[in-house]
């Protein structure tokens, strides 16, 4: 399948992404494109020093990932783990009846590569046009070795496809429709606003369809459940995908189940 | 930023948040199996005889790691510290990751005045996953004993859910 896509030599078609650039080897005064990161406040590289920042780059290239273009497919050898820079990826399971169970939702910041016998975990799309960091797997576990300290920070940031299947199961376990959905606007809330971008209006990339399947409901009650929301003045649909949320304290209690 | 890695029980409240986790190690496991699989694991048998479920959490509260244990009588060793159904994902800094499941293990022994302590690993994964015997051997861990597998035909007892219940008569080890 897609996975000459990720060899480094670029002699076959690459449709899916772009290799943007062998972080050493940027000219002039640009020493990487990590000088220019937006994520890089929020990301694994955040607390680094120059030096290590150097090594890291080292091994590091910056790809760029079309719309709805997969990154990895689930049980595909690992070679490679990311951090994304921009950009929004859903990660999914393919359940044993071939349905699809999308797991999670990461952002720019977030890290992305969790690994089981030697394959991923599960399946990576771009929302949207994506830019992400990838390291081989080998020699950023190499790098670790050198710079112990290196590891316990990466660690901090390696466990988000994690974070986001546990925020999923929490999720899943409050009862109603409505308290599933104010409770998925609200996560996407907290998490724009950890990684510096603004909690309101909400940025929901992922279609509707997308979003039912996260929260186990059909895509005609999360549909539903927007309207209502709508029509009660508690979100307010703006373009672009974004929602405005000018009642917040109103949608927490709904989230808490009052 | 460096994250505080913490050692919790797994309780009821929990269980379901370990899920993910499980299903990342072990293919194939359904959420339904899991509850129904571990829940037993929260109660001890009695208090001299404590078992459980230990998990690794990070500072916002996400279970990165976890195993189960249970403080039984040996004859050689009075009380020891059985851990098995070790969890650790394959994540780039595991290693710190593999030191506090290690660590915490090795605390909850003492605590129970467990004299050694048993790390079971079965086939799979966990026998290829080098990074993890290093860990074991650097903190000290040998392997120890004999133990052989063989899978029986399951002639009844399958009630669906892919767990093969004991035959009458047969002893929990």
């Amino acid at each position: 399948m897609h996975s000459s896509a990720f060899r480094d030599d670029t002699n076959g078609a690459i449709s899916r992404f772009s290799l943007v650039a062998r972080a050493g080897a940027h000219p002039l005064h640009l020493a990487s494109p990590c000088d220019t990161c937006q994520a890089r406040e929020f990301s694994a590289c955040a607390p680094l020093t120059a030096e290590e920042q150097k090594r890291l780059a080292a091994i590091m290239r910056t790809v760029n990932i079309k719309l709805h273009c997969p990154i990895f497919d689930e049980a595909y050898p690992a070679e490679y783990v990311y951090t994304i820079t921009a950009g929004t990826v859903k990660v999914y399971k393919l359940l044993g009846d071939g349905r699809r169970q999308i797991t999670g939702f990461l952002f720019a910041g977030d890290f992305l590569g969790l690994i089981h016998n030697e394959a991923y975990a599960y399946s990576a799309e771009a929302l949207v046009p994506t830019r992400l960091c990838r390291f081989p797997r080998r020699r950023l576990e190499a790098l670790l070795v050198e710079i112990p300290h290196l590891e316990q920070r990466l660690l901090a940031m390696a466990s988000h496809e994690l974070a986001a299947a546990q925020d999923q199961m929490v999720l899943l376990g409050r009862k109603s429709a409505r308290e599933r959905v104010v409770s998925f606007i609200l996560m996407l809330s907290n998490s724009a606003m950890r990684h510096g971008r603004p909690g309101d209006p909400v940025f929901l990339p992922m279609s509707r369809s997308d979003i039912a399947d996260y929260l186990g409901l059909t895509t005609e009650t999360v549909s539903r459940t927007f309207t209502s929301l709508k029509k009660q003045g508690l979100i307010e649909l703006l373009d672009d995908k974004r929602i405005r949320l000018p009642r917040m304290s109103a949608l927490r209690e709904i989230a808490e189940g009052f | 930023m460096v994250d505080t890695l913490t050692p919790r029980f797994l309780d009821r409240r929990t269980i379901d948040k370990a899920y993910p986790l499980v299903r990342n190690v072990v293919p194939g496991m359904t959420a339904a199996r899991w509850t129904q699989f571990f829940r037993p694991h929260l109660v001890p048998r009695s208090p001299d005889w404590p078992r459980g479920v230990m998990t690794i959490q990070n500072a916002a509260g996400y279970i990165l790691s976890l195993f189960a244990f249970e403080v039984r009588a040996d004859l050689h060793e009075s009380r020891v510290f059985y851990m098995d159904h070790i969890i650790v994902p394959n994540l780039p800094g595991r290693r710190t990751l593999w030191a506090s499941t290690i660590g915490a293990a090795e605390r909850l022994a003492e605590m129970n005045g467990c004299r050694a302590i048993w790390a079971e690993f079965r086939g799979g994964a966990e026998c290829s996953d080098t990074d993890l015997l290093t860990s074991l051997e650097r903190s000290g861990y040998a392997p120890a004993g004999v133990r052989h597998f063989k899978r029986l035909e399951a002639k009844s007892g399958g009630v669906g859910d892919g767990v093969t219940r004991p035959a009458r008569g047969s002893y929990d080890a």
